[in-house]
């Protein structure tokens, strides 16, 4: 998976990068993950609130998305490791 | 032998293929078109819904209002081999053995303790949520009865996905409902066949004396018979079939009236040829050349001709090229409109150690030059490095106006995302 536009320098991702995605791995808190968001292909970072699964965006003060098929919102992936051609 | 067979197989698949690294295209109608982008080969539920039918040629349909929200494919061969192959690498994980029979196809070894149903329920589950190809898994106790199960499934909305057909009651209910030539080996002719003995629906089929079944359509008809009786007569075959031929043919991109073009085509088509003989580790030692004009054009000379010829086995792309071309050169008429050419390799053999008596190749340089030329091409993309005979503008190539990304095979071309 190839990060597109912006960057996320608190988790240390920048725009360009490749992301190696495990569609196979179980979410879990604190994990960032690929998810499918209405037709749109987003990166986010996952938490866990009484059972369900929300995206918190990397952006302060986005609001959390919950990860439902009503919300058009599924996981696609568990990001694993990143890999970088340039420095 | 395995107590129950199960067959999984991907729905849509090409279409289903597009659709895991597209997510914008969920719920809506695609269509994947042949090669040269002729005719609809995969259609979603939603591009049946539309009328579209399998074979349709997509030039003739496409300006009809109702195709307006069509979203059309040239077929991405690279892209369905990997989804292919990740299918196949969960359920190997999963499941004790798996015969792939088609593509899209698998059958499984479903001997495993515990509830049946939920593990295949779970094993559907896992292919989506991995591969993102959905699927639909019929078992039973024969691979014809599996295969059933299958369409059964795949018919049948509200099974979601699954069907058990273990229980002879079950398949007794099903048996008079389903019409013979649902069953997988029963061809057109067999079923006019039976039409006459007033044999319609599988219920009568299975009905009929073993006897007279092998009588009337010979021990494949009776093997299909006892199959579909619960008697398992084809066991699941862990080793491929070793290859017969070798055909690479394809329709031009558009047609073909010149004779250097259509050297450098069929060329390219004995490069190829040459390239998939090599990866079974495999020599030919018959080489046949076919080309023809468009049948679908009467008023266009129609000209078609094919020429075969015993060579010294070979696997050297140069010399494949070389035999091809003298085959061709006879071929060859002005004034015609080509359509389509090709080379098919036959006699396919393991190379000798010890060379013939009357060989006149050296066989160490070629397995050399062909291991070089085959390496650079694997680590640097196909056609890379290609015998200049294969042309360089390939004027004639096939038609792939709208091939989507080959997401898992490039690393130029692989999926994006944005931050949330």
């Amino acid at each position: 998976m190839r990060v597109l536009g912006s960057t996320w320098p608190e988790r240390g991702i920048f725009a360009g990068d490749v992301l190696i995605v495990d569609a196979a791995a179980e979410p879990r808190n604190g994990k960032i993950c690929v998810a499918l968001l209405l037709g749109d292909v987003v990166l986010a970072s996952l938490r866990q609130r009484r059972g369900e699964w929300f995206l918190l965006p990397c952006r302060e003060g986005g609001e959390a998305v919950l990860v439902d098929e009503d919300t058009g919102c599924e996981i696609w992936g568990i990001v694993r490791s990143l890999v970088r051609v340039r420095v | 032998m395995p107590a129950v067979y199960g067959l999984i197989d991907g729905n849509s698949f090409y279409c289903s293929a597009e659709r895991a690294f597209a997510p914008e295209l969920r719920g809506r109608p695609v269509i994947v078109l042949s090669n040269n982008d002729g005719c609809a080969i995969a259609r979603t539920r939603e591009a049946k819904a539309l009328g579209i039918k399998m074979g349709d040629a997509w030039h003739m349909i496409r300006d009809r209002p109702s195709m307006r929200g069509v979203e059309w494919f040239s077929s991405n061969y690279a892209l369905y081999a990997d989804m292919s192959r990740r299918v196949y690498q969960v359920l190997a994980d999963r499941v004790p053995r798996v015969e792939p029979y088609s593509i899209d196809e698998f059958f499984l070894d479903l001997d495993m303790p515990g509830d049946l149903g939920h593990r295949c329920w779970k094993l559907r589950e896992d292919v989506l949520r991995i591969t993102k190809i959905p699927t639909c898994i019929g078992w039973g106790p024969t691979k014809t009865i599996a295969k059933l199960a299958n369409g059964v499934a795949k018919d049948r909305p509200e099974m979601e996905g699954l069907c058990d057909l273990r229980d002879p009651g079950a398949r007794a209910r099903l048996y008079g409902e389903l019409g013979v030539d649902e069953v997988w080996g029963i061809g057109r002719q067999t079923v006019a066949k039976l039409a006459a003995l007033g044999v319609a629906t599988i219920g009568d089929f299975v009905a009929l004396a073993p006897e007279r079944v092998r009588d009337l359509l010979t021990v494949v008809g009776a093997r299909v018979q006892a199959e579909l009786r619960g008697v398992s007569c084809l066991s699941l075959s862990l080793m491929a079939p070793t290859r017969k031929g070798i055909a690479v043919t394809r329709s031009f991109g558009r047609p073909v009236t010149g004779w250097d073009d259509m050297r450098e085509a069929v060329a390219a088509y004995a490069a190829r040829a040459g390239e998939k003989l090599r990866a079974e580790g495999l020599q030919a030692g018959h080489l046949t050349v076919f080309l023809h004009t468009n049948p679908n054009r009467p008023d266009e000379v129609w000209h078609s001709g094919q020429r075969g010829a015993r060579i010294e086995p070979t696997a050297d792309t140069r010399d494949l090229i070389r035999e091809a071309i003298r085959l061709l050169e006879p071929l060859w008429r002005d004034g015609c409109r080509f359509f389509k050419a090709g080379v098919m390799l036959n006699d396919l053999s393991p190379p000798e150690v010890q060379a013939g008596l009357f060989a006149t190749r050296s066989p160490g340089v070629s397995r050399r030059v062909m291991g070089v030329l085959d390496l650079v091409n694997h680590t640097h993309g196909a056609g890379t490095l290609r015998p200049a005979a294969t042309g360089v503008t390939r004027a004639w190539s096939t038609r792939a106006s709208k091939r989507s990304p080959r997401y898992t095979t490039r690393i130029e071309e692989i999926m994006g995302a944005r931050l949330l």
